[in-house]
C-alpha cells in the first residue's frame, strides 16, 4: 500500500542544505503495524510526515496505493489526509479553546460525510477511546493522557485506513503512555488498520510487528518483533 | 464544507478569541467614527460659512478701505480712513456708476450700552434705512426701522437686536425707551426678532443706528468702514466693480491700481476666499481623520499579526485533518468580513451619534443654523479603508500560512 524508492528529503535554510532522508526504500503492507525507530535527528519524523502527506519530499518516489504521490493535487492531498489518514502527534495539537467534542468533530467539517451523521460518529470515536465522560470538557482542561486519547478519537473519526503516530507517548507518563499504546495497538489488531508509529522508546516499539531503524536519514535495519507486547483487554471499557 | 459550516467555524473562531475580536472591532469603530465625525463637521462648517456669505445676496459688493490684504498678517491698511462722504456722493451719481442700484455706507464697532442699571457690550452698527433690504432682515417685531429722514437728521434712534432687548430691558417694553451710549441717548424705535448669525454679523447683539449719528456721536469719525453696494443685476457686477474702482481712483488721485487705498469684494470673491480657507481646514481635518484611521488600521494589523503564530498552528492542524487552502481562506475571509461589517456598523452609529450631539451643541449653544447632514463620502471612505485593512491583514497571514505544508505550519513559532 505504501512504497518508497530512493526517497530523500533535503531541508534548505538560508541556502544551507541539510539532508534529512537519504535514499530510503520501504514497503509497507496494508494492515501492518510498523514502528520507526532511531535517535533524534535520524529523520524518522520526517519520513512519517512525508508518508502521511503532511510534508513534501525532495527526491525519489513515493507510491500510495500504487499511485505516485507527485501526481496528487493540493485538493487530492487534502482529501487523502481527510479520508485515508489519521494523525496522532506528540504534542496532541488539539484546539485548546474547543471541547473534546469539537476537536474530534474537526475532520468531519472537511469531509463528505453528511452532517446528520457527525454526532454519532464523534460519540462513537470518543467512546472507543474511553473519553465519553469528558466529551464536553475544554481540551485544555484534560490531563495529558486524556488529551492524547482525544487526539486518537479525532484521528479515527473519518475511519481512515492508516494511522500515523508521531511519538504519541513522548509527552506522557508511563501509565498514560501504556493506555494510549494499548488503544493504538487495538486499532491494528481489532480494526485491522495500518499503523505507522515513530518512537525512540524500545518499550513502545515492542507493540509493533515490525521495526525499522533510521540513522542519519538512512535505513539501517528492518526486522520483525519477536516478543510483542499485547494489550491487556478492556482497560477502559 | 458548506458555507453554513464555514460561517459557523468563523463565528466560533471569533467567539473563542474574544479579546482579539473586540480589539479588532474597536480599531475599526474608532477609524470609521472619526472619519465620519471629522468630515461631516468640516463639511457642515463649510456650508455654514457659505450660507453666511450667500446671505449677503449675489448682487452685493463691498468696498473696504485699504488695499487688498496680501496675507493673513497684512493689517496695515485695514483701518484706513480712505472712504469719505465725498466718495459716497460720487458713487451715487448715475454717470459714474450707472448700474448701481443701492449704496449703503457703514460704520461699526463695539461699545458699552446702558439702560437704567443694566449695562451690555454690543455692536453699534451705523447704516441707513436700506439695511433691512440689503441684509434681507425680517421686519422689527416691535416698532419699525428708522427712516431716510432719520439718517439725514442724524437722529439718535436705534433698532436693537433681540438679545440686546433681553439684556437691557428684560420682559419690559423697549420701544420709546432710551439707551445710553457714550453719554448720548438713543431712542429705541424698533426691536428685531431673533435672527442669529447672518453674513458674519450677530444681529441679536446689535444696535443699528443711522450712520450719520454713529459717526458723529459714537465713533467721532468722518469716514466710513465700508460701502455696501447692490448692482442692478448679477450680470452687471463686473461693470459696477470697474466703475466703482475708476470713480474712487479719480476721487483719490490714484493712477497706479497697485497703490489703491481701497478694495472691492464681491460675494463671489468672498465665497472663493472662504472656500479656499475651508478647503485647507477640510484637508487638515481629513488628515487628522486619516491618521486616526491609520492608527485604527495599525491596531487591527497589530492584533492580526500578533495572533499569526497561534493561527498558523491552527491552519496547520486544519490542513492536517483535511482542509483545503480554499476552505481555510474562506474561513478567514468570512471572519474578516464579519469583523469589518460589525465594526463598520458600530463605527457609523458612533460617528453619526457623536456628530448629532455636536450639531445639537452648536445649534443650542452657539445659536447657529447648522444643517445636520452626514457626509456619505466619509462613510464610504471609512468603510472602504477599514474593510481593506481588515481583509488584507486578516487574510494575508492566513494566505501565507495556508501555503506552508501542514507540518511546517504546525511547527511554526
Amino acid at each position: 500500500m505504501i512504497e518508497t524508492k530512493n526517497l530523500s528529503k533535503i531541508y534548505t535554510t538560508d541556502g544551507v542544505e541539510t539532508p534529512a532522508l537519504r535514499s530510503v526504500d520501504l514497503k509497507i503492507k496494508k494492515g501492518e503495524f510498523l514502528a520507526i525507530m532511531g535517535p533524534s535527528g535520524s529523520g524518522k519524523s520526517t519520513l512519517l510526515h512525508i508518508l502521511g502527506f503532511l510534508d513534501n519530499y525532495t527526491g525519489g518516489e513515493f507510491y500510495f496505493d500504487g499511485k505516485l504521490a507527485d501526481t496528487f493535487s493540493d485538493d487530492d492531498l487534502a482529501r487523502l489526509r481527510n479520508e485515508q489518514v489519521g494523525f496522532i502527534f506528540q504534542s496532541f495539537n488539539l484546539l485548546p479553546r474547543a471541547t473534546v467534542f469539537e476537536n474530534v468533530r474537526l475532520p468531519l467539517l472537511y469531509s463528505k460525510i453528511p452532517e446528520k451523521d457527525w454526532e454519532v460518529l464523534v460519540r462513537q470515536a470518543v467512546e472507543s477511546v474511553g473519553l465519553s465522560h469528558r466529551i464536553d470538557y475544554l481540551s485544555s482542561k484534560l490531563s495529558g493522557g486524556e488529551k492524547q486519547r482525544a487526539a486518537i478519537a479525532r484521528s479515527l473519526v473519518c475511519d481512515p485506513q492508516i494511522i500515523f503516530a508521531d511519538e504519541p507517548t513522548g509527552n506522557l507518563d508511563s501509565k498514560s503512555g501504556q493506555v494510549v499504546m494499548d488503544i493504538i495497538q487495538k486499532l491494528s489488531t481489532e480494526q485491522n488498520r495500518t499503523i505507522i508509529l515513530v518512537t525512540h522508546e524500545t518499550y513502545t516499539s515492542q507493540y509493533a510487528e515490525r521495526i525499522i531503524t533510521l540513522k542519519d536519514g538512512k535505513l539501517e535495519s528492518d526486522r520483525k518483533v519477536a516478543n510483542r507486547h499485547i494489550a491487556k483487554d478492556g482497560f477502559f471499557k | 464544507m458548506t458555507f453554513k459550516n464555514n460561517l459557523k467555524t468563523a463565528l466560533t473562531g471569533l467567539r473563542t478569541h474574544k479579546v482579539r475580536t473586540i480589539l479588532t472591532i474597536l480599531g475599526i469603530v474608532i477609524g470609521i467614527a472619526s472619519v465620519i465625525l471629522v468630515m461631516s463637521v468640516s463639511r457642515g462648517a463649510e456650508r455654514l460659512i457659505l450660507a453666511q456669505i450667500q446671505g449677503l445676496g449675489t448682487k452685493t459688493i463691498a468696498v473696504l478701505p485699504g488695499r487688498q490684504p496680501t496675507g493673513p498678517s497684512d493689517f496695515a491698511q485695514i483701518f484706513s480712513d480712505s472712504l469719505t462722504e465725498r466718495d459716497l456722493t460720487l458713487l451715487q451719481r448715475r454717470e459714474n456708476v450707472p448700474n448701481l442700484e443701492n449704496i449703503m455706507p457703514v460704520v461699526f464697532g463695539g461699545e458699552s450700552a446702558s439702560y437704567e442699571s443694566e449695562t451690555y457690550r454690543l455692536t453699534i452698527f451705523g447704516a441707513t434705512d436700506l439695511m433691512s433690504k440689503i441684509f434681507d432682515l425680517q421686519q422689527p417685531a416691535q416698532g419699525s426701522f428708522f427712516t431716510e429722514d432719520d439718517v439725514r437728521r442724524r437722529a439718535e434712534v436705534a433698532v436693537i437686536g433681540s438679545e440686546v432687548k433681553e439684556k437691557l430691558f428684560g420682559l419690559n417694553n423697549a420701544v420709546g425707551e432710551r439707551i445710553r451710549v457714550k453719554n448720548r441717548n438713543f431712542r429705541v424705535v424698533g426691536v428685531l426678532p431673533k435672527i442669529g448669525q447672518k453674513s458674519f454679523f450677530n444681529f441679536d447683539q446689535m444696535m443699528i443706528v443711522p450712520h450719520s449719528a454713529a459717526q458723529q456721536y459714537v465713533f467721532g469719525i468722518k469716514y466710513f468702514h465700508r460701502f455696501i453696494i447692490e448692482a442692478d443685476s448679477e450680470e452687471s457686477i463686473a461693470r459696477v466693480v470697474r466703475d466703482v474702482e475708476t470713480t474712487l481712483r479719480n476721487s483719490h488721485g490714484i493712477s497706479d491700481p497697485d497703490k489703491d487705498d481701497f478694495h472691492v469684494e464681491t460675494t463671489e470673491d468672498l465665497a472663493e476666499t472662504v472656500g479656499a480657507i475651508t478647503q485647507v481646514l477640510t484637508v487638515l481635518l481629513v488628515s487628522i481623520a486619516a491618521i486616526s484611521l491609520l492608527v485604527g488600521g495599525v491596531g487591527i494589523m497589530n492584533i492580526m499579526l500578533v495572533s499569526v503564530t497561534e493561527r498558523t498552528r491552527e491552519i496547520g492542524l486544519r490542513k492536517a485533518v483535511g482542509a483545503t487552502r480554499r476552505v481555510i481562506l474562506k474561513q478567514f475571509l468570512i471572519e474578516a468580513i464579519i469583523l469589518t461589517f460589525v465594526g463598520g456598523i458600530l463605527g457609523i452609529v458612533l460617528g453619526v451619534s457623536l456628530y448629532l450631539l455636536i450639531s445639537l451643541a452648536i445649534t443650542q449653544f452657539l445659536g447657529l443654523r447648522w444643517s445636520f447632514s452626514v457626509s456619505v463620502m466619509s462613510v464610504v471612505l471609512g468603510l472602504a479603508v477599514s474593510a481593506f485593512i481588515g481583509i488584507v491583514f486578516g487574510l494575508y497571514p492566513a494566505q501565507k500560512a495556508s501555503q506552508k505544508s501542514p507540518i511546517e505550519a504546525l511547527r511554526y513559532e
